[in-house]
């Protein structure tokens, strides 16, 4: 009884200081967002928004990723939207016209992977002038496609993959023989039964003395 | 710790043996193993790991912790090694992970056992929350570990958010996108997020110091905390098993075993886990998109992030915001709010039914998303 109770008292002084450090949190984090939200209200404008969307090499950078991405007849429907876009754009620095009004061409007249090439070549010279990038500046150069999935496995993906099977067998077998002897219905029988015994154990005493 | 099964801590051989029993129980002449064993132990007191926890604690359910941690480490391990051949510069972002996937040796089964880890983590964590939530181990003393939980899960999260951006290319430049846009409705809250807040650094520079030491570091110490607190409140009672006369612990009556036991199965468990993720990393590799281009929206985000982007899709992008805000504020107050003293599910009506309408939201919303077209946002 004394070992419970003693118990009970360090879980009771325990709780208490768990609820006398919620307010001390919250007071913290509502200090914390005071703090780095103010200055939030006198921040200027964001640089998003402001860089290079309305420079017209991004528009055809755009047109390739869509060509790139987009399979069939959409992606090339979408592609022309954005060339259109970048011819329509005031700023065409680094842009060859010709040559991308020729890659508008080729796409009209189904011609993808011509007009692909063609729309790289016309933002070549932009490209080239762009210095490194910063901020959330994407870097690309070269709309690379996205990886091909593994054509078939080699050796040493079959090596691999014996190997890993191996593994999850050898923890299977470990986990098995590890396992708990009783299930929780076993468990809880017992734990009933050496509750019952406990008490009659107490009442025999209580009687002895 | 009283017991009725002969199998507690005291009576079964330790799995460690503790310098203090060694005296009693090793032969006249101990074996050098075992001469090394006692010198190490006596140092570093790893025998003080042999503590008792209840039985109940080696069941399957209450390892979904465990097997978190173990996804963790299994991608420290795998990060540490695809950190030797990544450069995070914008530039060849992209292009570096063509090279571990193409030219470094193993490059592609361990960038896949790296991304199925972090799968791995990302699910058993939220397993582990939800068994946490149905047999009520959040409640009274153990509110505050919860909390440190709850804190977890949202570094898990947004650790799968960095590694997604990390990747460089259209998937990850538009998932930056988003939260470059949401770091602007949240003013200065998300100064983080501002390209300008560094502004000669390229972003995904700082987003890679995140990814490998901020969030791991933070995680490190909220596991550390996590497990102290485990240690300090003891092993949660089940609660189908009788009850003694605290419902906040396991009854006396209930047999214990060494938490070395515990770490032996969730060792096999983890070597379990270490296979199926080998596997999955030879079927399914990590995929790479194309290298990303401003301005276009052709991509999905990672699964977990399905239900708020379907918010996104019909309210607009403050609702991933305050989706996201609203859920994690519903996991942090729940031990507050809840206060049935009854810590089996089926005695819990009321939250019981408040958190399964949440989660068919969850999945119905997640689902929609699956099904619907990509859309523009920003």
């Amino acid at each position: 009884m004394e070992k419970a109770s003693t118990r009970k008292a360090s879980l009771g002084r325990h709780g208490s200081t768990v609820r006398s450090i919620v307010p001390l949190l919250l007071a913290a984090a509502v200090s914390v967002l005071a703090i780095v939200a103010g200055p939030g209200v006198a921040s200027p404008a964001w640089a998003h928004g402001d860089g290079p969307e309305g420079e017209g090499y991004v528009f055809v950078l755009q047109a390739t990723s869509l060509l790139v991405n987009v399979p069939g007849a959409k992606g090339t429907a979408e592609a022309i939207e954005k060339v259109e876009l970048a011819l329509a754009n005031e700023d065409q620095d680094g842009i060859d016209v010709v040559v991308l009004e020729e890659g508008m061409a080729a796409l009209e007249a189904g011609e993808r992977a011509r007009g692909q090439i063609l729309l790289e070549e016309s933002i070549a010279e932009a490209l080239a002038s762009l210095e490194s990038a910063t901020g959330e500046e994407t870097g690309t150069t070269v709309v690379l496609p996205a990886l091909p999935p593994r054509a078939g496995l080699s050796t040493a993906d079959w090596i691999f993959l014996t190997l890993s099977a191996l593994v999850a067998a050898v923890g299977t077998i470990l986990a098995i023989r590890f396992r708990p002897t009783e299930n929780l219905r076993e468990l809880g029988r017992d734990i009933a039964a050496a509750k019952t015994a406990a008490r009659d154990a107490n009442k025999s005493t209580s009687k002895e003395s | 710790m009283p017991n009725n099964s002969g199998r507690s801590a005291q009576s079964e051989p330790a799995v460690l043996g503790s310098a203090a029993t060694a005296d009693s129980d090793t032969p006249p002449n101990p074996g050098w193993v075992r001469r090394a064993w006692d010198v190490v132990d006596e140092r570093m007191g790893i025998s003080a790991l042999a503590y008792p926890v209840p039985e109940h604690a080696n069941r399957f359910a209450w390892t979904l912790g465990g097997i978190t941690a173990i996804s963790f480490a299994l991608l420290i391990v795998t990060g540490i090694v695809l950190a030797q051949f990544y450069a995070p510069i914008p530039e060849v972002a992209n292009q570096s992970i063509r090279v571990i996937e193409q030219d470094v040796w193993g490059g592609s089964l361990i960038r896949g056992i790296h991304f199925w880890a972090s799968q791995a983590m990302y699910v058993a964590a939220v397993l582990h929350m939800v068994r946490v939530f149905l047999t009520g181990s959040y409640k009274k003393p153990r509110e505050g570990n919860w909390l440190v939980g709850v804190a977890m899960l949202g570094l898990v999260t947004f650790a799968v958010f960095t590694g997604t951006v990390l990747k460089w290319d259209q998937e990850g430049f538009e998932a930056l996108g988003h939260n470059i846009e949401i770091g602007n409705l949240l003013g200065g809250l998300g100064f983080w997020f501002s390209p300008g807040f560094s502004g000669e650094l390229p972003i995904l520079l700082r987003l890679y110091g995140a990814h490998v030491v901020i969030i791991p570091g933070l995680i490190l110490v909220l596991v550390f905390l996590h497990f102290l607190l485990v240690k300090r409140h003891k092993m949660s009672p089940h609660p189908i098993l009788p009850r003694g006369t605290s419902s906040e612990q396991a009854v006396d009556e209930e047999p214990t075993q060494p938490f070395t036991r515990h770490i032996r199965r969730l060792v096999a468990f983890g070597i379990v886990l270490t296979g199926i993720l080998g596997m999955l990393a030879v079927f399914f590799p990590a995929a790479l998109g194309s290298t990303p281009v401003e301005g276009i929206e052709i991509t999905k985000p990672p699964w977990m992030f399905w239900w708020p982007f379907t918010l996104e899709n019909w309210f607009g992008l403050s609702a991933i915001v305050w989706g996201e805000l609203a859920f994690f504020l519903l996991l942090a107050l729940l031990p507050f709010v809840d206060r049935n003293p009854n810590r089996w599910w089926r005695r819990r009506p009321i939250v019981m039914i408040v958190a399964s309408v949440i989660v068919v939201v969850l999945i119905a919303l997640t689902i929609l998303m699956a099904i619907t077209p990509t859309q523009t946002h920003l």
